[in-house]
């Protein structure tokens, strides 16, 4: 009697200290859950609501629409035409980045004295605020008073509209990007190649791949592929956001040569007002990166598996 | 020990007093008034301060604390739309002229509008007639009921580079009226080199279409049918407005911008010699330029008799929820509109004054300064500025914008433009 008294008040007191534990638990992860359900979860769900009616900002009441807003931005030209460009720019300006920092990455490695100077050089672009930069660079990009404008001039060449003429528009905002991204990728790639053990070069020194190119095939790059992963991935989700360098330099022009479907959707619901009409952008947006991240994530894996 | 009995006797019967009485000094206090105000451009506080300031001083029972000020009018229609769902409007508000529709279309739905008639009614008979022109007051009306009364005004005027004008071989004096000399002139100008450039009116790199219904009032044509139902430039005056848009960009070797800013940097440097913009920019452009080189203003070149010029800037409402900050905001209202707020602001900006009285105070400054006299000689041409129904000017304009540039390019012919413009201004007022 006893025995089984002491057995079962053992089994309900540890029953009791396990519930005492999870409650704690629950109680520790309740700030962090309730901080992303009202920071996140409720406003994504707000969006997906309003993306199936044709609710205006300002209007006493709202119809459900179902899947209009989505067919009509299927439909819309200007819609498509901002898709198509800003997976143009993500084309320019995704490789360029990756390969240029990549480059920059391993020669500033390979410094010893003056590797934190070019660290800080690189790390300046990021703290820039964008807004601020660009209007830096429509002066630097100006087709008649920039530095560049006057070079072209000083050589007798004709001016080239960066941000006027519509073959240049969007090609000259992916070149602020790239400026801007590179140096985002540049301190992922330094971080990752100092992760790289010095013994395997050493390794493979002996087996005869001591030559630079070798060296960077055979150790450096399948090393970095999951630095390589991060980079792309982060520089493709942050190039689909181009939004201030538009607002700033072109307004989308010109004839909409540089319209982006963020600009688009800005325009939609806080120009035009129509909220529930950028609620569907919002959402086609977010899955286009959600697809490019996912497409990203497979290739990456299936290299790793080869 | 009650802790009360520790309060003095007489803080004891303040706050009773102040409980309960009215009419005693203290409920006075209580009877302040603060309002709320908001206006576009940031920029602007460099006389809606001053003028606040001013008010108070004569008015120490009303108190004006502004809200942050939105960038633009869109912005601030923006700002108006939340505030309408939310029950949180300014009391007074400085609606762009453009916007009024949108304005009183958002709050009628909630019935937040505060139309202006009984406060007007109760100044008197002649207070509108002393005051405010029968065309400017026109500004502030929706459907034929004043909602606003008009604070701002502008019509575009052309900003030139005077040295450039000398070195070009005319005179700063005798700047061209019209068109033609005006294009003789960027040719000119443009034929200086070393990246000079003559003028720069692209018609689709701002942010409006105030440009475009200044070609089409100037010539004499009207942005509208008369039923409001399809546009107003289906016809000859709008096919010429468009072939002179292209005839400047041609005939100039204009750079046609996708931006206001890039030739206004360039005008800034010393390089452009002259644009189309509001005069509201006269004092800023003026300490912008310094000495680099002599900056004047010249009237924008109407070429029709019956012509005129769209009216730019904002117009004051009242958007106050009780009677007591409604009766306060008037106060304001006829305040910052008056004869001496309005002069303060033309001298502070280059604006043209809205109040008919302040004229008489701005003679002597506008002799001696001529860069600020230029939008007001332009009173008799404002007209105004067409803004189409249900908030749909920004969705026309961002399609309107896209045939401008490339006619101006010279990528489409006037008449296919018209066309274009025409079907898509049309398909987006019947939307």
């Amino acid at each position: 009697m006893t025995a089984i008294s002491q057995d079962t008040m053992g089994r309900y007191g540890a029953m009791a200290a396990r519930a005492r534990s999870e409650q704690m638990a629950f109680w520790c992860i309740g700030p962090a859950v309730f901080l992303i359900v009202v920071t996140t979860v409720v406003p994504f769900a707000t969006v997906l609501a309003f993306s199936f009616t044709d609710y205006q900002l300002g209007d006493a009441g709202l119809n459900w629409v179902g899947l209009a807003n989505f067919s009509k931005a299927l439909g819309d030209p200007q819609v498509r035409q901002a898709v198509t460009n800003t997976f143009l720019f993500a084309g320019m300006v995704v490789p360029t980045t990756v390969v240029l920092a990549l480059f920059f990455a391993l020669l500033v490695n390979s410094r010893t004295v003056t590797r934190r100077f070019y660290e800080l050089v690189f790390f300046l672009p990021i703290t820039a605020t964008m807004p601020v930069m660009s209007l830096v660079w429509s002066f630097i990009l100006h087709d008649r008073i920039g530095p560049i404008a006057r070079l072209l001039q000083y050589f007798e060449l004709p001016a080239i509209g960066f941000f006027s003429d519509p073959d240049f528009a969007l090609g000259s905002i992916a070149l602020i990007a790239i400026w801007q991204h590179t140096c985002f990728c540049f301190i992922i790639f330094l971080a990752g190649l100092t992760t790289i053990p010095k013994e395997m070069y050493e390794a493979a020194a002996l087996d005869g791949a001591d030559r630079g190119w070798e060296k960077f095939r055979r150790i450096t790059w399948p090393q970095l592929a999951p630095t390589t992963l991060v980079a792309a991935l982060l520089t493709t989700i942050r190039t689909f956001q181009v939004f201030e360098l538009v607002v700033v330099l072109t307004s989308g022009g010109p004839a909409g040569r540089s319209q982006v479907i963020l600009y688009k959707t800005y325009l939609e619901a806080f120009s035009y007002l129509r909220i529930g009409y950028g609620s569907a952008l919002t959402l086609i947006f977010v899955a286009m990166v959600c697809a490019i991240s996912l497409v990203q994530f497979r290739i990456a894996r299936r290299q790793q598996a080869a | 020990m009650p802790i009360v009995s520790n309060l003095p006797k007489a803080a004891l019967i303040a706050i009773a007093l102040g409980c309960t009485s009215l009419g005693s000094p203290l409920s006075a206090m209580a009877e302040d008034v603060t309002l709320d105000v908001m206006y576009p451009w940031p920029e602007s506080k460099s006389f809606h301060e001053p003028l606040a300031q001013s008010f108070m001083a004569a008015n120490p029972d009303i108190k004006i604390k502004f809200r942050l000020s939105p960038p633009d009018y869109t912005e601030a229609t923006l700002a108006i739309a939340r505030g309408a769902l939310t029950g949180d409007l300014p009391d007074v508000y400085f609606s762009g002229y453009s916007e009024l529709n949108a304005m009183v279309e958002t709050l009628s739905k909630r019935k937040q509008t505060v139309p202006l008639t009984p406060f007007i009614e109760a100044e008197g008979s002649d207070w509108i007639s002393e005051n405010f022109g029968q065309a400017l007051l026109a500004l502030g009306q929706v459907d034929g009921t004043q909602y606003a009364i008009p604070f701002n005004a502008s019509t575009p005027i052309v900003y030139f580079n005077a040295d450039l004008v000398k070195q070009a071989g005319h005179d700063p004096d005798a700047f061209p009226k019209d068109w033609d000399g005006l294009i003789k002139l960027a040719q000119d100008i443009g034929a200086l080199g070393n990246g000079i450039s003559g003028m720069d009116f692209s018609v689709g790199a701002i942010e409006s279409d105030w440009d475009w219904q200044a070609t089409v009032l100037s010539l004499g044509g009207e942005m509208v049918s008369a039923d409001g139902r399809t546009v107003g430039f289906d016809n000859q005056i709008g096919l010429d407005a468009m072939k002179l848009l292209q005839r400047i960009a041609n005939d100039t070797k204009m750079n046609v911008a996708a931006k206001a800013s890039a030739y206004q940097q360039q005008f800034f440097a010393g390089k452009l010699g002259f644009f189309v913009t509001s005069p509201s920019s006269v004092a800023n452009f003026t300490k912008t330029v310094g000495g680099r080189f002599e900056m004047r203003t010249a009237t924008f070149p109407i070429a029709a008799k019956t012509g005129g010029l769209p009216t730019g800037g904002n117009a004051v409402a009242i958007t106050a929820k009780d009677q007591k900050h409604r009766d306060a905001a008037w106060k304001y209202v006829k305040f910052v509109t008056g004869p001496e707020s309005q002069a303060f602001v033309a001298r502070s900006t280059g604006y043209m004054p809205t109040n008919l009285k302040a004229g008489d105070t701005l003679k002597e400054f506008y002799a001696q300064n001529s860069t600020y006299a230029t939008a007001f000689k332009q009173v008799g041409f404002a007209r105004p500025w067409y803004s189409y129904p249900r908030g749909n000017s920004k969705e026309i304009w961002a399609a309107q914008r896209q045939v401008f540039d490339q006619l101006q390019r010279g990528s489409i012919t006037p008449e296919d433009g018209l066309k274009r413009l025409v079907d898509a201004t049309n398909s987006l007022l019947q939307n």
